[in-house]
């Protein structure tokens, strides 16, 4: 049986997608010079990755294990294809926020990582379940990211949050503070990467405090004499 | 052994593409309609936007015709809608391309008013055949003058627009000034952040277009504040609005130049089943708008 509560762990922390694995780099530091935008190829990988999950863990035991990528790629291109189209045709402004996005997810190569990692060695209801916890990581990275980059670039908080969840949120933007001229370096591409790579190095740092926690008062003895940190 | 492992895995990967494939096909044969119907209605709202409804009274997006002109951007095929009022021609609304954006082209909706009486009824016009119900007042030889009138382009003052327009000779009334209505872009990839500031859903800039009157004889406010014109550029992004502005631009010199011979061309733009849905909406979003009265 598979424990859920370590695959939420995996998922949102130990092997984070963006985070610890570093899959789909494209469409993220492509699409993370706002919150909202985070948030919305966030949601729309995590849709995406659930249903390839549940697809490839029930037809696993069908598929010879020569052909199992092609046929992964096929089913994951034609779950993005029939999303997209079924968006474009329902929630037609929902699409027209996230267009860009959308044929964007199938370059994201977490959601073929964890089709070929789990779902093809598991059950429909634990990959459905690691779907949606790898989709959460990646989305908790896209929205910090976005909302980082948004905050030292143009000032604001959740500009253009009607986009996504309608009028009712046309007055959610929060400014910060104004500015006449955007910091050009968070909003640009090199941004993306910089606040990346401080994502990244924060999350190593906490690792590393708490791997330093969980060791024996005795190891730590032994390091104060060997450095003159501590 | 070898052989029937290939031909299976073979027929397998077959399957499963067929399978996707219908899969594919399905969704798109059922929701085709309804996108089309989708892109319909936004069509119409922003032709509803740049064009407010006080100044047209018929079917806007039903009327309309194909031209192949470089001056709109490129040699794609561009819609032009025409509007009518009582019967009389009130206004074009372009579809152009900015070729020059900082990401390849840009599309973009221009909703012009222009002179009811276009191309003078009362010189030369012998014949006053209708071409068609909503362009009654226009007659064929208005085609002939406006091309005449391109010939001997004798630079007129703007005054003259408030002339009574019958009174006016053909080449007069080709010269008057224009008053833009709204621009929209439909279609842009300028990088968010930046260049998407274009977009009405992310900042109002497009609206300095709006209630701006426009003469070929004065194009120099026709640019960015950087280049010596009136729009303003964003900080950091100054190609995308230069290239929209001067798409505006050669659109309304199109328009200008062409407009009694866009307004007798024959439409092209066949009523929909979704008639009644999108008179609906028609009536529905028809927002109200804050262009005065000319």
């Amino acid at each position: 049986m598979t424990d859920f509560r370590d695959l939420s762990l995996q998922g949102l922390w130990k092997n984070n997608p963006a985070l610890v694995q570093l899959l789909g780099l494209c469409p993220l530091l492509a699409v993370t010079a706002t919150f909202i935008n985070g948030l919305g190829l966030g949601l729309a990988t995590m849709l995406v990755l659930i249903g390839s999950n549940v697809t490839v863990s029930l037809v696993r035991n069908v598929v010879r294990n020569e052909i199992r990528i092609p046929v992964f790629v096929m089913i994951i291109a034609a779950f993005v294809t029939i999303v997209q189209l079924l968006m474009n045709a329902y929630t037609y402004d929902l699409y027209l926020a996230l267009g860009i996005f959308i044929p964007l997810i199938v370059t994201n190569c977490a959601i073929i990582g964890r089709a070929e990692a789990f779902a093809s060695k598991n059950g429909p209801l634990a990959s459905a379940y690691d779907g949606f916890m790898m989709g959460l990581g990646f989305t908790a990275v896209l929205v910090i990211l976005g909302g980082m980059r948004e905050i030292l670039g143009a000032g604001t908080l959740l500009a253009g949050a009607d986009r996504l969840f309608g009028s009712i949120a046309e007055n959610w933007t929060i400014t910060l503070f104004n500015t006449e001229n955007p910091f050009l370096l968070a909003i640009l591409p090199p941004g993306a990467f910089l606040g990346m790579g401080l994502l990244i190095a924060i999350k190593n740092s906490i690792d590393a405090k708490l791997a330093a926690k969980q060791t024996s008062p005795a190891v730590k003895a032994e390091r104060v004499r060997v450095t003159a940190e501590s | 052994m070898m052989k029937e492992s290939l031909a299976k895995n073979g027929l397998m990967l077959g399957a499963f593409a067929v399978v996707t494939t219908a899969l594919i096909a399905l969704t798109f044969f059922g929701t085709q309609d309804k996108i089309e119907q989708q892109k319909q209605q936004k069509l119409l709202s922003v032709l509803n936007e740049v064009v407010p409804s006080e100044f047209h009274d018929n079917a806007l997006y039903a009327n309309c015709t194909e031209v192949n002109a470089p001056e709109l951007g490129n040699k794609k095929a561009h819609k032009i809608y025409r509007a009518t009022l009582n019967g009389q021609p009130s206004a074009l609304v372009l579809e152009a391309t900015a070729p020059d954006g900082y990401s390849g082209d840009i599309d973009i909706v221009v909703g012009v008013k222009v002179d009811a009486h276009v191309g003078g009824n009362t010189q030369g016009g012998s014949s006053t055949d209708s071409l068609d119900g909503e362009s009654e007042n226009l007659n064929i030889t208005a085609l002939a003058l406006s091309e005449l009138a391109e010939l001997d382009s004798t630079p007129q003052k703007s005054s003259e627009q408030d002339e009574n327009a019958s009174d006016i000779s053909a080449p007069n009334t080709n010269r008057i000034s224009m008053r833009v209505l709204g621009v929209r872009v439909i279609e842009h990839k300028e990088t968010p952040g930046l260049g998407d500031k274009i977009e009405l859903a992310v900042s109002n800039w497009i609206t300095e277009f709006s209630d701006k009157p426009f003469s070929p004889d004065n194009l120099a406010p026709w640019q960015v504040k950087k280049d010596g014109g009136e729009f303003d550029q964003f900080t950091g992004a100054t190609i995308t609005p230069r290239a929209v502005v001067r798409a505006v631009r050669e659109a309304l010199l199109y328009a200008q130049a062409n407009q009694s011979a866009l307004f007798n061309a024959p439409n092209t733009c066949a009523i929909t089943d979704s008639v009644e849905t999108i008179d609906a909406i028609n009536v529905n979003e028809a927002q109200p708008h804050s262009v005065e009265e000319l």
